[in-house]
């Protein structure tokens, strides 16, 4: 009886397992928000085209600026959308993007970008910090047109006063 | 075909059984090593950990529930299957080649995750199968010992020369091309164990009588203090195997450490393993296993504890190549301890399940470390401080054991088989306690012993005790205090008939 439940129990086990593994796919909103993000990031590089060494795409890392972070599955659309082009990492500490030089320069000559929340409705407007120094960093406000999964910047970014993506400590 | 590494205690033949059996896990770990590095190239390194930690809570513990709940019963159904441990490692061979093959091209989408458990599950149902499958066909004494080692040395040569060329293809064609590359060692190494013949199971369905008293041997001996004991150390190195692994990954990641440290990590890792393993024969000739297991739970707490003083991908270095060799030294000590206590248990159905809770072991530090995700230094400091303290609780053990030993020896054979009895009443087994309480009083009258015993009572008390012992023996519940505090009346303050007060 204690066997039957056992085998009943590691089936039910697999199951879940197999149900899991189902869940690898995207919704609509997280198809939204990498779209943005992409847009953002695209423009974020192709503000610096120093940025990265030459031939290579450079090294992108980025950070949410918000609490509640960047979900999973917006992670891993938006380095499916740019991953041919850039190298780019999601990180929950700055220490991964920077190196230990007295600037604190960016990893790899790469660019650190702070991603704001994307909101749920129009006007999408969202703050991006962008970073490759302590001497070289700034901030936006970009508003972007368009809907599901396609975006582009609407007009010119504002510039804001940059926030403490990493502070000199 | 035969080989003899220099310097190494054995050689290979593939025209045994152990030899076709290290060609299969030499294949195996080079694949591993090869799936191992792939990963580099994989969503575990672009994406946040804190986002990535639940999926990975999720699947770690999809890993845990089938091994946590069928542990008992894996062994008895592989023992049904005609060679069935052959089968077993041939699935799971070939179930990772396919797992290897469907995420090649996938490293960077969520099919990572399920894919990538599902690889693990697989390589923990091998290891407990080809751990099973090793004492049927080592043969004569310390031949588990022998095999193991031969095992594990050329486990570790073959995962090296796979990591070269893992490293080479990483650089020059992506971790696609590696998993692809993967895939051959994998289905060459489940094509090989073919060629490993049927090795008959020792307690099969149906159980004849004597079959079923040898499978009955097998879980008393592996049930005894010494192989529980070395069971739980032996489960604690594999835990903080699963616990390093998990929390240096995530902690390397978080500094930025680049990729050439992991690779350094994962070499330290199979460096530890040989020395340790070489270490091992010479240590056996000096010490017990009970200290080289002791010995064992040491060296990587030390390690620890200098690594979390200063945090550096040195030091972490250093944690990952204690820990290979202590897992090793370890390893031998139980093998020999399974050898020598339990010669029966160590084949077979019972043996499947003692390896089963080790590599349960593995997933509970992997899952402490993924729900913990301490710092660096803390994390390993924890693993100190844990490592320590099971180190220091089997001194104090073995202080407390000698004490115990050198008393029971001084007492008569009656006193012995009383504190024997009460053992196993503790131990729940109240009908043979009380079988052995009965014979306690028996030797106690021989022994002639103390208390003004008249022939009246001896005979009431004798004939009341036999009565137990017959009920007993008959599967009736017997009350075991009754029993005890009669037989403690015949070898304590004299002798008492049973009611009386």
């Amino acid at each position: 009886m204690e066997a039957r439940y056992r085998m009943a129990s590691a089936v039910l086990a697999a199951l879940a397992l197999v149900g899991a593994a189902g869940c690898t796919g995207t919704s609509p909103s997280e198809t939204r928000e990498a779209a943005v993000y992409e847009e953002l990031v695209r423009w974020a590089v192709g503000a610096d085209p120093t940025a990265g060494a030459a031939g290579d795409g450079p090294s992108v890392f980025i950070d949410s600026l918000h609490e509640d972070g960047i979900p999973l599955e917006v992670q891993v659309d938006t380095i499916d959308r740019l991953g041919d082009e850039l190298d780019v990492r999601f990180i929950d500490d700055q220490a991964e993007a920077l190196s230990d030089d007295e600037e604190l320069s960016v990893r790899d000559n790469g660019v650190l970008i702070g991603l704001g929340a994307v909101p749920a409705s129009s006007p999408v407007v969202v703050r991006v910090e962008v970073y490759r120094s302590l001497v070289d960093n700034s901030a936006f406000l970009v508003a972007l047109v368009g809907g599901g999964d396609s975006w582009r910047l609407d007009g010119e970014p504002e510039p804001l006063p940059v926030a403490e993506l990493v502070e000199d400590e | 075909m035969r080989f003899r590494a220099p310097s190494l205690p054995f050689e290979v033949s593939l025209r045994d059984q152990l030899g076709r059996l290290s060609l299969v896990h030499a294949l195996h770990s080079g694949a591993e090593t090869m799936f191992a590095i792939s990963l580099a190239g994989s969503l575990f390194f672009s994406v946040s950990l804190d986002a990535a930690r639940p999926r990975i809570l999720l699947y770690l513990a999809l890993t845990l529930a089938p091994f946590a709940i069928l542990a008992p019963l894996i062994g008895p159904v592989i023992d049904r299957i005609g060679g069935g441990y052959r089968i077993v490692l041939f699935i799971t061979l070939l179930g990772r080649a396919a797992l290897a093959g469907l995420l090649a091209g996938r490293e960077l989408s969520l099919w990572l995750y399920p894919l990538a458990f599902g690889v693990l599950v697989l390589g923990k149902t091998y290891s407990i199968a080809r751990n099973s499958l090793v004492p049927s066909i080592a043969s004569g004494p310390h031949e588990l010992v022998r095999a193991n080692s031969q095992l594990a040395v050329i486990g570790t040569v073959g995962g090296a020369l796979a990591a070269v060329a893992g490293a080479v293809l990483l650089e020059t064609a992506g971790s696609t091309v590696v998993l692809w590359v993967a895939m051959a060692p994998y289905a060459a190494a489940a094509f090989a164990v073919l060629a490993i013949t049927k090795v008959p199971a020792p307690a099969t369905a149906p159980v004849a009588p004597a079959a079923e008293m040898e499978a009955i041997e097998e879980y008393i001996e592996l049930a005894s203090p010494a192989i529980r004991s070395a069971g739980i150390a032996m489960s604690a190195l594999r835990a903080a195997v699963g616990f390093v692994t998990f929390h240096l990954g995530f902690a390397l990641k978080s500094s930025g450490e680049p990729l050439w440290v992991f690779g350094l990590v994962l070499v330290a890792n199979g460096l530890g393993g040989i020395l340790g393993t070489l270490a091992s024969p010479a240590l056996r000739k000096r010490i017990s296993e009970y200290r080289m297991l002791t010995i064992a739970l040491t060296i990587p707490a030390v390690v620890a504890f200098i690594a979390a003083l200063r945090f550096h991908p040195v030091s972490v270095v250093l944690v990952t190549l204690g820990l290979g060799s202590a897992v090793a030294i370890g390893r031998r000590a139980f093998d020999n301890v399974v050898q020598e206590r339990a010669p029966h248990g160590a084949r077979g159905a019972a043996y499947a399940g003692l390896e089963t809770r080790l590599e349960l072991g593995w997933v509970t530090g992997a899952l402490a470390a993924v729900l913990a995700r301490a710092p660096g230094w803390l994390g390993l400091l924890a693993l100190a401080a844990a490592l320590t303290a099971m180190a220091l609780s089997r001194l104090s053990r073995t202080r407390w054991q000698t004490k115990v030993t050198s008393l029971i020896g001084r007492s008569p054979l009656s006193r012995r088989l009383l504190v024997t009895a009460e053992r196993l009443e503790s131990a729940g087994e109240t009908r043979q306690a009380v079988i052995v309480a009965a014979a306690a009083m028996e030797a106690a009258l021989e022994e002639d012993a103390p208390g003004g015993v008249s022939a009246g009572n001896v005979d009431e008390t004798l004939q009341f005790v036999a009565t137990m012992r017959e009920r007993a023996v008959a599967g009736e519940v017997v009350d075991f205090a009754e029993v005890r505090a009669v037989v403690e009346g015949v070898l304590g303050s004299g002798h008492s008939a049973p009611g009386d007060p």
